[in-house]
């Protein structure tokens, strides 16, 4: 690959610049898709009230001031299986599988799965509707506890050779592992030591502010509309809503609508938040509104209110893990021994890739010959888990952390000598086989981060602050924890290849427009964006401009998901910049004389001019001009493109899992204190460590928000956030019972960065977005069983939780 | 089904009455039924959705505007009781294109990152000006707006900066 | 079971007391009542979830000059005004030094916003569980002032409860304030511990307010009220007899007042905590609020 030759020069990059769209955020001027000026109907949705079972009817009852006549009314009638091209029933969301469709056509799921849509111009009197749509349904038996086997009735799916309900299976085997079972059983009958543990996470809501929402509307030919559902003459349906993935939408979309791609219009709207929450989800609002626009041939606009959000849009898998770990006397970790079941929820959606992450990532940046991890994700009658920041890593690394501290609590060792016995070395090989040929240097980067947390000195002084307690009968604890993992950027193995993704910058009067699909959701990716163009042309900030994600106007980037903006997209917009000043270079609107002057700066010429980024090389005054007089050109202005090339190196083997799993990763060392009061077993989080290794910062500003933010959402998952199910309803689906962390939850997170740069991403750069939500469970769980002794094996580690734990031994106060 | 003209409101809806109220400095007189959430006043009667709706409950502070200088959840508050009262947005807190010391720092100390919890969060800050209040002070006056991706610090870096508060302590 | 629109729900706004008082006693005496608004933080939650039961409301707002504000009087009680908020109390020096309590349980009631709002009439009359003021109100021996076209009446605050979300006050009548009587000890005597669902924007799991007198080393009084330990917020006087005589917390003593507690306080799981945990903790805050009040 020609011009892996990071890192560049950097002026705007590796800088704090301000966000370009940050002072409309300020204002409240920025209009996300509910504040836009909107005169149309309002849709809402039908939804089955049970776990599981058929509808055989629908009832619409008579109140006062409902007139039914002035609704539209959407059900899965309108969607003829007929009415497909390619003989897939279009009522399918378009995803992994098709199993999941958009409205219910006999069978159903879940409590809260779509049967009909309405809309109504008073979005008063559409939320009275809803409540009077009655549905007749004949029960059918749920599976509603992911843990328990289901019985033949409970069984809905049934995939190849797996066993009933299974959606995806997964084994990461290594050493002794690829022999057979009875071979790694063997290293653990000679192991001096065997530690057993069992290990529990829950769903986590997303909870982003911005609640889902969609608007759309649909042209056709004037002659049709009115009439049937489906026009006959060509037709569009443009969409615009809060999203992360504009093309995942397009591609839900052409497929319900039978259309082709350019009679598919996809938008972003300002986003508030997703983390995952708006990544496959809202291909279904897509669908329910693109459905009812083309019932009524008017705007149609959904939104979801919190209650509606929180019960029925995914959430994090919740899982369960049981592990083993044989180590030698010295405290060395022969072999793991690890079962990973994944709770998918009703349908299949992402839950196979949000596994697949989870298994590479459980046995983290350690180095043990002798691995196997069986990984499997089951359907349950609950609306379906999907993306969560993280996607199945917090939930292996929660239990594999976990597990590590009892281990050392086994052996009698300290948690940190135990991980450093342990640790990962250059050369040496996870338990995907991948050989880390990058410079890393864990136990340096991990002593750095403790030191900031004064692991030692710490440790000395609680020991003696929980003594003095105890002679005095003070109920307070306090403990110290920590967690050390890494995160892969980027698609797994070969899925960056699938994806292919493109980016196009644009020559524009006095500057340059970057046309991405991927999408400012808080992370900061305008800015980044910004600053790497800024840097490749050598211009300032303010000629950078970010076009709106928009699918008429803009490539398939890929996703915004996964770690990758900064790393994959970054790196294509520097390229498709270079590619920019290329063809202006070709075309004679830039030439030899319009170089910088050698004098200017000296340092420059040292500096290879690919690696520089190539329109460093001008003076910029120029760079502008030529720019200008492309952007005006009657043949119209010049693109720049670049295409994602696989960085050289291993290859990934989908059927054995072994490979090259990343070509990078972010490696990471995390360390909670926290002080647990004997009275009421609550947890104050005293102080927290977040040190990292994330190739080269692009903004240090955004870099440690994006890391604070991670790390507060995971310690709700460590203390406070759990989907209550009952019977398949979420039991808490409001903000008020489904409880995220105020700013007088949690203390302020100190976060530290190692560079050890990446030569394929830009300036060095490795994604993470998802890597501060891994490792503060574990910690946090660590510290607090340091503090009273006992492990903590479940989270959200509530103070019931620990109250049971701590009396279940015996505690006296 | 069709979609026939429909009626403008329920049947059994009550009528409109008179409220007077001061909006960022302006008086309005508001014919609007009394128990209509002041958030959908100002979002949708008024254009003024820079106050957002999170949970329709009091719980995420998205919806804060000033009440009589005092920061309350718009979605809590019946239009009636506004009557005589003064409120203050977001729309309202930047003077002629400049912005209020608060919406400078959080753009400086990288305080909103999404924006959606951004205006409710700076108009919980502004009411806080003026008085001098270390971080635990800031972070326990801000607990009623909830923020999903910054982890708060970048706020309270933010808020203390604009209070001119580092030497803490109630003053 | 469709939820009532905000659209047909009717608000009057009475701007004098006797305005108010008059119409309902009219609405009494049609048996139609109507639900009264002060901060609307708990109506507004219940009318945005489409819980609402009534659609007829009284709006107070307008009596601000009649009901509002707390006074100090001369023997030392204060009078809390129908609309008094939680930030105008936590805005009183005198409050903050001669009733703690009341401040801690108002400063954790919600947060900033709620607390502009929220009255300690609207959170007493509200009769949840999970109150937070009306605890610590009882704790302190309130008494609720209540007034009707027919006069006036006050009933002491432990006997305002009638059962779930039911209270003494008549559909005529009105809180027209709350009166805390002059506290002969020392604030030492109060204590106030609210275990929430988090820090702020919390719903109380559970939560002992306490008043402890001693004489000598011993208990003399006791008040004990417990919050989301029973169908209403409760004085536990099976704890407070057992903790009269109360020297030291021996393991014997423990067992007393714990049993005590046991035989009064049968609480529930639901989804925010548990009765176990409940019942643990309950007592710990006892022990707790015993050994802090000993010095």
């Amino acid at each position: 690959m020609a011009d892996g030759g990071f890192p560049r020069r950097a002026r705007r990059v590796g800088r704090s610049s301000p966000r370009p769209e940050g002072k409309d955020k300020v204002t409240g001027a920025l209009r996300y898709i509910d504040d836009q000026r909107f005169d149309g109907l309002y849709g809402a949705t039908v939804r089955t009230k049970q776990p599981r079972g058929r509808v055989v009817g629908i009832r619409f009852q008579q109140a006062t001031g409902i007139d039914w006549r002035e609704f539209a009314v959407v059900t899965a009638q309108d969607i003829p299986r007929s009415s497909s091209i390619d003989g897939i029933d279009p009522n399918f969301v378009a995803l992994i599988q098709r199993d999941q469709p958009y409205l219910v056509r006999d069978e159903f799921r879940h409590v809260g799965e779509p049967v009909a849509l309405l809309a109504h111009p008073d979005p008063e009197i559409l939320r009275r509707a809803v409540d009077l749509v009655e549905l007749r349904i004949e029960e059918l038996p749920a599976a509603l506890d992911f843990r328990q086997e289901p019985n033949a009735q409970q069984v809905q799916h049934q995939q190849d050779d797996l066993p009933g309900n299974v959606f995806s299976r997964i084994v990461v085997s290594k050493g002794a592992a690829d022999e057979s079972k009875a071979a790694l059983q063997a290293i653990f009958e000679q192991a001096e030591h065997v530690v057993e543990g069992v290990y529990e996470t829950p769903a986590q809501e997303q909870c982003y502010i911005e609640t889902q929402g969609m608007v759309a509307h649909v042209e056709v030919d004037p002659s049709e509309a009115q009439g049937p559902l489906w026009p006959k003459k060509p037709w569009k349906v443009v969409i615009e809503g809060s999203m992360q993935c504009p093309y995942y939408v397009h591609k839900a979309i052409t497929h319900l609508c039978q259309l082709p791609d350019d009679r598919v219009q996809i938008i972003q709207a300002p986003t508030g938040g997703g983390f995952g929450g708006k990544e496959d989800y809202p291909s279904i609002i897509a669908g329910h509104v693109a459905l009812l626009a083309l019932k009524t041939r008017k705007k149609v606009k959904i939104i979801y209110d919190r209650v509606e959000d929180i019960a029925t849009t995914t959430k994090r898998h919740p899982s369960r893990t049981t592990l083993r770990a044989a180590l030698d006397k010295q405290g060395r970790l022969l072999a793991i021994d690890m079962d990973v079941t994944l709770d998918g929820g009703a349908y299949v959606t992402l839950s196979p890739v949000v596994l697949s992450r989870g298994a590479i990532h459980a046995v983290g940046p350690y180095a043990i010959d002798h691995v196997r991890v069986h990984n499997r994700v089951v359907l349950s009658n609950t609306p379906p888990h999907g993306a969560f920041r993280g996607f199945g890593a917090p939930q292996t690394i929660f239990a594999f952390e976990r597990h590590l501290d009892k281990c050392a609590r086994a052996l009698g060792l300290d948690p940190v000598k135990f991980r450093r016995l342990n640790l990962l070395k250059r050369g040496q090989t996870l338990a995907v086989s991948q050989k880390i040929e990058e410079a890393i240097e864990l136990e340096q980067w991990m002593d750095e981060a403790l030191d900031a947390f004064d692991y030692e000195q710490r440790k000395a002084q609680y020991e003696r602050f929980n003594r003095e307690a105890i002679a005095k009968g003070s109920p307070l604890r306090r403990g110290a924890g920590v967690a050390v993992f890494m995160h892969g950027a980027g698609f797994t193995g070969s899925g960056e290849d699938y994806l292919a993704s493109e980016v196009m910058v644009r020559a524009k009067p006095k500057g340059i427009e970057i046309c991405t699909a991927n999408t400012e959701i808080g992370q900061g990716s305008i800015t980044v964006f910004t600053q790497i163009a800024a840097d490749s042309l050598g211009l300032p900030m303010e000629t950078i401009s970010i076009a709106k994600p928009d699918t008429d106007q803009v490539p398939n980037s890929g996703p915004t998901v996964a770690s990758r903006t900064s790393m994959v997209v970054g790196h294509l917009v520097a390229r498709a910049c270079d590619d920019l000043v290329r063809k202006l270079q070709q075309q004679g609107a830039l030439r030899a004389a319009d170089k910088r002057r050698e004098a200017e700066d000296p340092q420059e010429r040292k500096i290879s001019a690919l690696a520089e980024g190539l329109g460093r090389e001008y003076q910029s005054d120029k760079l502008l001009d030529a720019l200008t007089e492309s952007a005006n050109a009657d043949a119209g202005p010049l693109e720049g493109w670049a295409k994602y090339v696989r960085p050289p190196g291993g290859l990934w083997n989908d059927k054995t899992y072994k490979g090259v799993a990343y070509g990078t990763f972010a490696w990471a060392t995390y360390a909670a204190a926290v002080e647990v009061d004997l009275t009421t077993f609550e947890t104050k989080l005293l102080d927290f460590v977040a040190g990292q290794e994330i190739g080269r910062v692009l903004n240090p500003l955004l870099a440690e928000g994006q890391i604070q933010g991670g790390v507060v959402q995971a310690m709700g998952w460590a203390l406070l956030e759990d989907t209550i199910y009952q019977d398949g309803h979420v039991k808490n689906p409001n903000m008020t019972n489904y409880v995220v962390p105020t700013f007088a939850d949690v203390p302020d997170v100190q976060v530290i960065f190692q560079e050890s740069p990446y030569a394929y991403g830009p300036w060095g750069a490795k994604g993470i977005g998802e890597l501060p939500m891994d490792g503060p469970a574990p910690a946090i769980a660590n510290a607090i069983s340091d503090a009273v002794g006992v492990s903590i094996d479940i989270i959200p580690a509530t103070p019931e939780r620990v109250m049971r734990a701590v009396l279940a031994q015996g505690e006296a106060l | 089904m069709t979609v026939s003209k429909p009626n403008t409101c329920l049947a059994d809806a009550v009528p409109k009455q008179q409220v007077r109220v001061s909006i960022n400095g302006t008086e309005t007189t508001l014919q609007v039924r009394p128990f209509r959430r002041l958030l959908d006043v100002l979002r949708t009667d008024l254009d003024l959705p820079g106050t957002k709706e999170g949970c329709g409950e009091g719980e995420c502070g998205a919806c804060s505007v000033l009440m009589n200088g005092e920061p309350v959840n718009a979605c809590l508050v019946p239009i009636i009781q506004c009557h005589d009262t003064d409120i203050q947005t977001i729309e309202g807190l930047a003077q002629n294109q400049v912005l209020h010391p608060v919406q400078q720092a959080f753009l400086k100390h990288g305080g909103a990152q999404c924006g959606i919890c951004t205006p409710g969060m700076v108009v919980t800050a502004a009411w806080m000006c003026n008085r001098k209040l270390d971080a635990e002070q800031i972070r326990q006056r801000l607990s009623g707006n909830i923020c999903r991706c910054t982890g708060y610090s970048a706020i309270v870096n933010s808020v203390a900066e604009a209070l001119g508060a580092d030497q803490g302590g109630e003053g | 079971m469709s939820s009532i629109a905000h659209s047909a729900i009717a608000v009057t706004r009475p701007n004098r007391l006797t305005e108010a008082l008059e119409m309902l006693a009219a609405r009494a005496r049609s048996d139609a009542p109507v639900r009264l608004l002060a901060g609307c933080t708990d109506v507004l939650v219940e009318a945005n979830h489409g819980g609402l039961r009534y659609r007829d409301f009284l709006d107070l707002s307008g009596l601000r000059s009649e009901l509002g504000g707390l006074c100090w009087a001369e023997d030392g009680s204060l009078h809390i005004g129908a609309l008094c908020t939680y930030s105008e109390l936590l805005n009183d020096a005198d409050a903050q030094l001669k009733l703690p309590m009341l401040c801690d349980a108002s400063r954790l009631v919600g947060a900033t916003q709620i607390q502009a709002r929220g009255t300690f009439a609207g959170n007493v009359e509200n009769a949840s569980p999970a109150a937070d003021a009306a605890p610590a109100l009882m704790a302190l021996d309130a008494a609720v002032m209540l007034r009707s076209e027919r006069g006036s009446r006050t009933v002491p605050l432990d006997q305002y409860y009638q059962g779930y979300r039911a209270t003494a006050r008549r559909s005529d009548e009105l809180i027209t304030s709350i009166i805390v009587p002059a506290q002969p000890g020392p604030v030492s005597e109060q204590f106030f511990r609210k275990v929430g669902t988090r820090a702020y924007q919390a719903i109380t799991k559970v939560g002992l307010s306490a008043r402890i007198r001693r004489d000598g080393g011993a208990i003399s009084e006791a008040r004990v009220v417990a919050t989301s330990m029973a169908a209403t917020i409760c004085r536990v006087t099976a704890v407070e007899d057992a903790l009269i005589g109360v020297q030291d917390l021996c393991d014997d003593t423990r067992r007393r007042i714990k049993e005590a507690q046991t035989s009064a306080l049968t609480p529930i799981d639901d989804v925010r905590s548990q009765a176990d945990y409940r019942n643990e903790v309950f007592h710990r805050l006892v022990m707790q609020a015993v050994a802090q009040t000993q010095s």
